[in-house]
């Protein structure tokens, strides 16, 4: 007769169970590592209809550890659930769990429970004698608590019966066939009221057939229960997790149990599988199962040892071995801040834009020139819209003054002399939002019209090949500096690398916030639509006709502070991140020289999808306004010119040099100093009439 | 590595038909939109949640439309609505646009949602279809047609 085959319990967690145990953790266990009490609980086997093929699919055999794992003696299972007690071990180290020996805690485990199991009190007085503990489990835990990595392995002890459980023909049948559908009907209603001690399902009853159908009792009053029933019609029943043919686990010990109180004797017994836990609906069969099974021969005197035992759940794998559940995802705050905020964008973009292209954006290096009022307001702006990767490089250390306009440090910041401005904005950035890979660095950018020392030189020159770098590793520059010569150096530098660079200027009272057009003779990008001709776009120096010289020396203190009214700086700063994003989302790109003025129409040509990208906005607070400017650029400008890029490429640091300490050699570079002469000599050419004096006016 | 005895009794299926994933769910009453919002977890069987794609693609949604039309992305998803960009826009769109992950008002735990400002609208776009005015009990009747939207996305039967 072929062998009777169990289906082992599955582990199924909640996640409820790994907060739980953290918390457990965290506030009582902390190092021990002794045994803890726990409860898990099953229900019946119970399958599903599959939508898709029309097959009936097994739900597995699970043993179910919730968030009441814990709460031993409190918590009532679930309706038509079982609980069984078992016991967990949290290890401190995942080297502590993985060498554990797991022989010796699976065996001793064993033993303590080979008592339970066997010592068998069927007496016929035993109504209110608790039944005995026929399934445990043992649970083994590691608690990553930094990564929300749960490393564990499950046990579920069942004793072999050697020689095995036979199964007569025909095999595990169903129970409708053997009980009739009344039949079940009447066990299902008695077993109502035969509730466990704890209000849960009971684990384990017996059945007899009485005069009008079919009686149900307990496990515990056997004796009593059979004692006019001819052997061959009890029925043994117990609830079963399985879902498919075969009986699940916990029948091993129930059978253990009954064999250990005959040792020695041959048995036969009726098996009920009972899975009806709720009635079938429509025209299905009634789920349980039937089946007559024996031992064949006398089971071995034991002499007081135990069975062997056997129960260690595999792995996903199938290998013998742990499992682990990554929480991470919904544990980690950091992951949880990240999710926040990429919903936030996503609401704007799916409610109002949703061809609003958020990706381009975020994945935006933004190089930021600049720690000042409106290097922090660009950074915090360009948060809030997703941008991952900010720089931002500064010479300066965080002053007294600077916290209440700079919303990027804060008073501690200013202490022992003051912290570097560029790396203290970065940290706080990360404060902010962790998620945000911020970069604070330390630097002083050339300027012309301020000669570099001799002694300075090689560290001159290591600044400019950082910068080149950082220019190399960024998509998009802003220029936040406080002084115009400042600025020079990095137009050439975004003009000769074809990058998207934002200029932000402040007044007293009024700003200006531009675009730099992109280099002479750049193509748009292949998939662009065509834009009209115009003149390439110019930078912040196109529309001088002085080359950028020495502004700070001999300015007043109001001069050389920028004395601004404070709400200019968010303004300016804000409207400079969002004439980047706009033009991102133009196909164009920086490439994208016609910037018609905005009439506020959507689609406009030139416009993208969050509307204009304006050249240049000069505004005015005094007025609360502000216009767009169309600057072509100047093919003589001593900032963005392919002269003075293409002279930059050629001759590279010592070209900087001459432009930082020669007067005049950016003038004569670009053939402005021509210019000069020549409009002084039309000036003298003019013949001016001295005695027209009353003209027409 | 614990010694294993050959065990015979015990049945091993090498076949997996599929994935069990347990989902928990919830309707809870949002305050800023006013109305009820269905939450709803789901973690496979080690306890860890599953992410987007793969709840999507289980047997909890059935989607009108095919899952190639939608756009799944990181921690949320478009489902049907009144997105523009669907090839082929369904004339009565599901109103239930944005499923995506939060925290569960009550518990603080993350969660998937199904984003409530689109529900009132929905609700009562059914309801004024309807020949005459409800006016007792309008609540249950309002609470019916919820989850008649609510089942074109989520699979609400039983078995």
């Amino acid at each position: 007769m072929p062998i009777v085959q169990f289906v082992p319990f599955s582990s199924s967690v909640h996640p409820s169970f790994w907060h739980e145990l953290t918390k457990l953790k965290i506030d009582v266990l902390k190092l021990d590592s002794s045994r803890v009490p726990i409860t898990a609980s099953y229900t019946a086997g119970k399958t599903v209809l599959d939508r898709e093929t029309g097959n009936e699919i097994g739900l597995g055999c699970h043993l179910t550890l919730g968030e009441d794992a814990f709460k031993v003696d409190a918590s009532r299972p679930a309706k038509h659930a079982t609980k069984i007690s078992g016991t967990l071990i949290n290890f401190n180290t995942i080297e502590e769990f993985k060498s554990s020996d797991k022989a010796a805690l699976f065996n001793d485990l064993a033993d303590k429970f080979w008592s339970s199991v066997s010592a068998a009190a069927t007496s016929s007085s035993s109504t209110t004698s608790p039944p005995p503990q026929l399934n445990t489990f043992l649970l083994l835990t590691f608690a990553d608590l930094k990564k929300y990595k749960y490393y564990y392995w499950f046990a579920f002890p069942a004793f072999m019966a050697s020689p095995p459980w036979e199964i007569a023909d025909p095999g595990w049948g169903l129970a409708e066939d053997a009980f009739g559908r009344e039949g079940l009907e009447g066990v299902r209603e008695q077993l109502g009221g035969l509730e466990g001690q704890d209000g849960g399902a009971e684990g384990s009853f017996l059945v007899r057939r009485g005069k009008e159908g079919y009686e149900v009792g307990r496990l515990g009053e056997w004796a009593e229960f059979f004692a006019d029933v001819p052997e061959e019609d009890r029925v043994v029943a117990f609830l079963d997790p399985s879902s498919t043919l075969n009986p699940g686990w916990p029948l091993r010990n129930l059978l253990s149990h009954l064999s250990s109180l005959q040792p020695g004797k041959p048995l036969a017994l009726n098996i009920l599988s009972w899975r009806d836990t709720e009635l079938p609906t429509g025209n299905k069969r009634w789920a349980s199962r039937y089946g007559r099974i024996s031992l064949p021969g006398a089971t071995a005197e034991l002499e007081g040892k135990r069975p062997t035992a056997v129960g260690w759940e595999r792995n996903a794998a199938g290998k013998l071995g742990g499992r682990m559940a990554d929480l991470a995802p919904m544990m980690d705050p950091t992951r949880l801040a990240d999710q926040a905020v990429d919903l936030n964008l996503k609401l704007m973009r799916w409610r109002i834009l949703p061809s609003l292209d958020l990706e381009k954006v975020s994945s935006t290096r933004c190089l930021l020139l600049g720690a000042g009022t409106l290097g922090c307001y660009v950074a915090r702006t360009l948060m809030g819209w997703g941008v991952r990767n900010i720089t931002l490089v500064d010479s300066g250390k965080v002053s007294f003054s600077n916290p209440v306009r700079q919303p990027l440090f804060d008073f501690e910041d200013c202490l022992d002399g003051g912290k570097p401005k560029a790396a203290c904005a970065a940290e706080h950035l990360k404060k902010i939002f962790p998620g945000i890979n911020a970069r604070g660095i330390e630097m002083a950018i050339p300027m012309p019209g301020h000669p570099i020392p001799p002694s300075e030189v090689e560290k001159v020159k290591s600044t400019v090949k950082e910068l080149e770098e950082l220019y190399d590793t960024h998509d998009a520059v802003f220029l936040l500096m406080d002084s115009r010569e400042s600025r020079w150096l990095p137009t050439v530098l975004g003009t000769a690398k074809n990058k998207y660079v934002m200029n932000a200027a402040l007044g007293f009272d009024t700003y200006l916030v531009m675009r730099h057009g992109p280099r002479q003779g750049t193509a748009p990008p292949a998939d662009a639509p065509e834009q009209p001709t115009h003149a390439r776009l110019g930078c912040y120096y196109c529309n001088d006709i002085v080359a950028p010289s020495d502004s700070l020396t001999d300015r007043t203190l109001d001069q050389m502070c920028t004395v601004t009214r404070p709400g200019l700086a968010p303004i300016a700063a804000s409207t400079a991140v969002e004439l980047l994003v706009s033009m991102i989302q133009h196909p164009l790109g920086y490439t994208l020289i016609f910037a018609p003025p905005s009439s506020g129409k959507d689609d406009e040509e030139g416009h993208s999808v969050l509307g204009a990208v304006p050249h240049q906005l000069r505004g005015f607070l005094a007025r609360f306004n502000s216009m767009t400017i169309i600057g072509a650029a100047y093919d003589r400008c001593t900032g963005c010119s392919d002269l003075v890029v293409k002279a930059y490429e050629k001759d590279g640091f010592s070209m900087i040099q001459r432009a930082c300490d020669e007067t005049g050699f950016l003038e004569e570079l670009t053939g402005l100093k021509e210019l000069y002469k020549e409009s002084e000599a039309a000036m003298e050419a003019v013949d001016w009439d001295e005695d027209d004096a009353e003209g027409d006016f | 590595m614990p010694e294993i005895p050959d065990d015979p009794a015990m049945f091993s299926d090498p076949q997996l038909s599929g994935t069990r994933i347990t989902v928990e769910e919830h309707i809870v009453y949002s305050p800023t939109f006013q109305v009820p919002a269905f939450y709803f977890t789901a973690s496979d069987s080690s306890g860890a949640p599953l992410p987007l794609p793969q709840v999507i693609r289980s047997t909890l949604f059935h989607l009108p439309l095919p899952l190639s039309t939608l756009s799944i992305h990181q921690h949320t998803v478009d489902l049907p609505g009144t997105s523009s960009d669907l090839p082929d826009p369904d004339p009565d769109p599901a109103p239930l646009p944005l499923l995506t992950q939060g925290e569960h008002p009550t518990t603080g735990r993350a969660c998937w949602y199904i984003h409530p400002c689109e529900t009132s609208a929905a609700v009562k776009e059914l309801l004024d279809h309807r020949a005459a005015p409800i006016i007792e009990g309008w609540e249950v009747e309002w609470l019916r047609v919820w989850f008649v939207i609510l089942g074109r996305v989520i699979y609400l039967r039983s078995s």
